[in-house]
């Protein structure tokens, strides 16, 4: 059964027993919702932009270009328990650079309500778990953007210099931060420590000890308590390994905040599983709540890794044009009758992978019949 | 094995040196001939000649998991990639050239010929100018001289091109350099590898690399 199954569509299934094994619920959405929501919000996308259209009545719509941005709308228009969905469906987006349509498939979770450690924890484990689904070759990063936040107000730049601070942090372009400090005139010391957080990368666990000791503020200490919580229940959880610390992760402030993490398979040149916690959105949207999730790219795994020439059928079954219809239809069903699948098609109809050959009329024709 | 792409040209050459002076070249690429990738398994890098602007697709695509590629480059296309290091090699600027005495005239949209629209677009953004950007590939020293452009945004090295074109420098607004950039998949899967050899070719590159 599983052989007819895509790769994709296997890893979906197994993705989709993974969180429903944890209480999350399916979510099925629309594909349509009216522009101005996804325009207010258009910075959430990190890349694309939307694809619009009018419908019968002269509104202009949006192709879903987001799945988190509905969930989150739905989410703070229905406040309640904590919710916990996960979902898997297509997303479309216009490129930024090339002409034409983009459609995305993405399958992942979110939790909105109360999120705490043990919330936040169970959220890095199953993003762990779904990268081990994909590839056991994977890296989990995390970080949490507070850390980085507290620390930029301690060094005086400005608003100009922050953010190209945070573009060279996100580049893990040392130099280019280096000399972003000096001409700001930050402090040495801690220009020294900021250079050095940008080039940490190293298991989680780990690393938390040396992050730990370099917080010079509250703010710093306080998104390394959110950091080793999170450790703390992924120990729970049996220690996966993978989870990696990366300081050069950001977001959108406007969105998230707290916890970001970027998934990677080896084989795909980019991240496939991006998330975080998103409080600033729901905010945004007028509910304070917890929330986190992520998503899953499954049309980045499209080229990846596995798969080989797959075959067609087991057997192909070739008829000349002489044969009755009924003595065809018969040797098709006595192959189908023993457990394996087959092509009938007319002799010379053109080649076709198959792993055996065979003819109405007799027995197996060779190969290359 | 790590595999590196390196700038068809100048530039490519003097990289490849960077890596030959940290003990990571490949002799075989100083042969003459038209081969475009060169491996040293001994030293476990692969090299393989790319053009300059190609450079950073190859690597956030994944086909290299590093490479060497001009800032220009870099900021001209934003690719998704790590910048590890500067490589001391390839230094030059971005400036704003025009005819010698060139009086710029407010009162008109300025016509900008360019190989590099969105770093000129954003330096003149700053300024809230309003340009008409004209692309070109290649001699963009004529554009200003034949009245198909006000001024161009060019990297100017030493500047004798523009002064035997009867141009000069108006504006120097960027600073350029040759930066050793990583697929950011790669960084993560081959770790090890890629910071040893960043701190060997850091190293290398301080240490007095051919300029």
């Amino acid at each position: 059964m599983d052989d007819i199954l895509r790769r994709e569509e296997r890893i979906v299934l197994r993705l989709r027993g993974l969180y429903a094994a944890m209480g999350y619920r399916p979510y099925k959405m629309g594909k349509f919702e009216e522009y101005d929501f996804y325009a207010e919000n258009r910075r959430f996308l990190e890349s694309g932009s939307i694809i619009t259209f009018t419908d019968t009545t002269g509104r202009l719509m949006a192709l879903k270009p987001d799945v988190t941005l509905s969930i989150a709308r739905g989410a703070a228009a229905r406040p309640g328990g904590t919710l916990k969905v996960y979902y898997d469906e297509s997303v479309y987006r216009a490129p930024d650079v090339d002409a034409g349509f983009q459609e995305i498939t993405q399958t992942g979770l979110e939790c909105i309500g109360a999120v705490d450690a043990y919330a936040m924890g169970e959220v890095v484990m199953l993003a762990v778990e779904s990268l081990r689904a994909i590839s056991p070759a994977f890296a989990l990063d995390v970080s949490d953007m507070g850390y980085v936040l507290a620390l930029l107000p301690e060094l005086g730049l400005g608003a100009d210099q922050s953010a190209a601070a945070l573009r060279a942090l996100g580049a893990r372009n040392v130099p280019e931060l280096g000399a972003i400090l000096r001409s700001a005139g930050a402090p040495e010391a801690l220009s020294g420590l900021f250079c050095r957080l940008a080039a940490l990368y190293g298991p989680l666990e780990e690393l938390l000890s040396e992050l730990a000791a370099a917080a010079v503020n509250e703010g710093m200490r306080a998104a390394c308590a959110s950091l080793e919580g999170v450790a703390e229940v992924l120990r729970g959880f049996g220690s996966p390994d993978g989870v990696r610390l990366d300081l050069s992760l950001t977001g959108d402030m406007e969105y998230y905040n707290g916890l970001v993490f970027k998934g990677y398979v080896e084989g795909v040149p980019s991240a496939v599983l991006s998330g975080g916690r998103y409080d600033a959105l729901m905010r945004k949207l007028g509910r304070e709540a917890g929330a986190i999730g992520f998503a899953v790219y499954m049309n980045l795994l499209e080229n990846a890794v596995d798969g080989g020439p797959g075959c067609d059928a087991d057997v192909l079954l070739l008829y000349g044009g002489g044969e009755r219809p009924e003595a065809i239809a018969a040797a098709a069903e006595e192959i189908r009758a023993s457990g394996r699948s087959v092509r009938v098609q007319r002799e010379g109809e053109g080649a076709c992978r198959c792993r055996e050959t065979r003819h109405v009329s007799g027995e197996g024709v060779p190969d290359n019949a | 094995m790590l595999n590196i792409a390196l700038p068809k040209g100048r530039l490519g050459e003097k990289a490849h040196a960077v890596f030959e002076s940290a003990g990571r070249g490949c002799p075989e690429i100083h042969e003459p001939g038209r081969r475009l990738v060169f491996e040293n398994a001994g030293s476990g890098v692969r090299f393989f000649w790319v053009k300059p602007s190609d450079v950073p697709i190859y690597v956030e695509r994944g086909a290299a998991d590093l490479g060497v590629a001009g800032k220009d480059i870099l900021l001209e296309h934003s690719p998704d990639v790590y910048e590890l290091l500067y490589l001391g090699i390839g230094r030059c600027s971005m400036c704003v050239a025009g005819p010698r005495g060139f009086c710029e005239s407010g009162d008109r949209t300025l016509k900008v010929a360019t190989k590099f629209p969105n770093i000129a677009r954003r330096h003149y953004a700053r300024g809230g100018r309003p340009i008409d950007i004209i692309k070109l590939n290649g001699s963009r020293e004529l554009a200003p001289r034949l009245g198909l452009s006000d001024v161009i945004v060019d990297i100017v090295e030493t500047g004798s091109t523009l002064r035997e074109n009867d141009l000069e420098v108006l504006e120097r607004f960027l600073d350029i350099s040759a930066r050793l950039i990583a697929n950011k998949a790669s960084f993560k899967f081959k770790y090890s590898e890629i910071s040893a050899l960043a701190a060997e070719i850091a190293g290398a590159a301080e240490g007095g690399a051919p300029q």
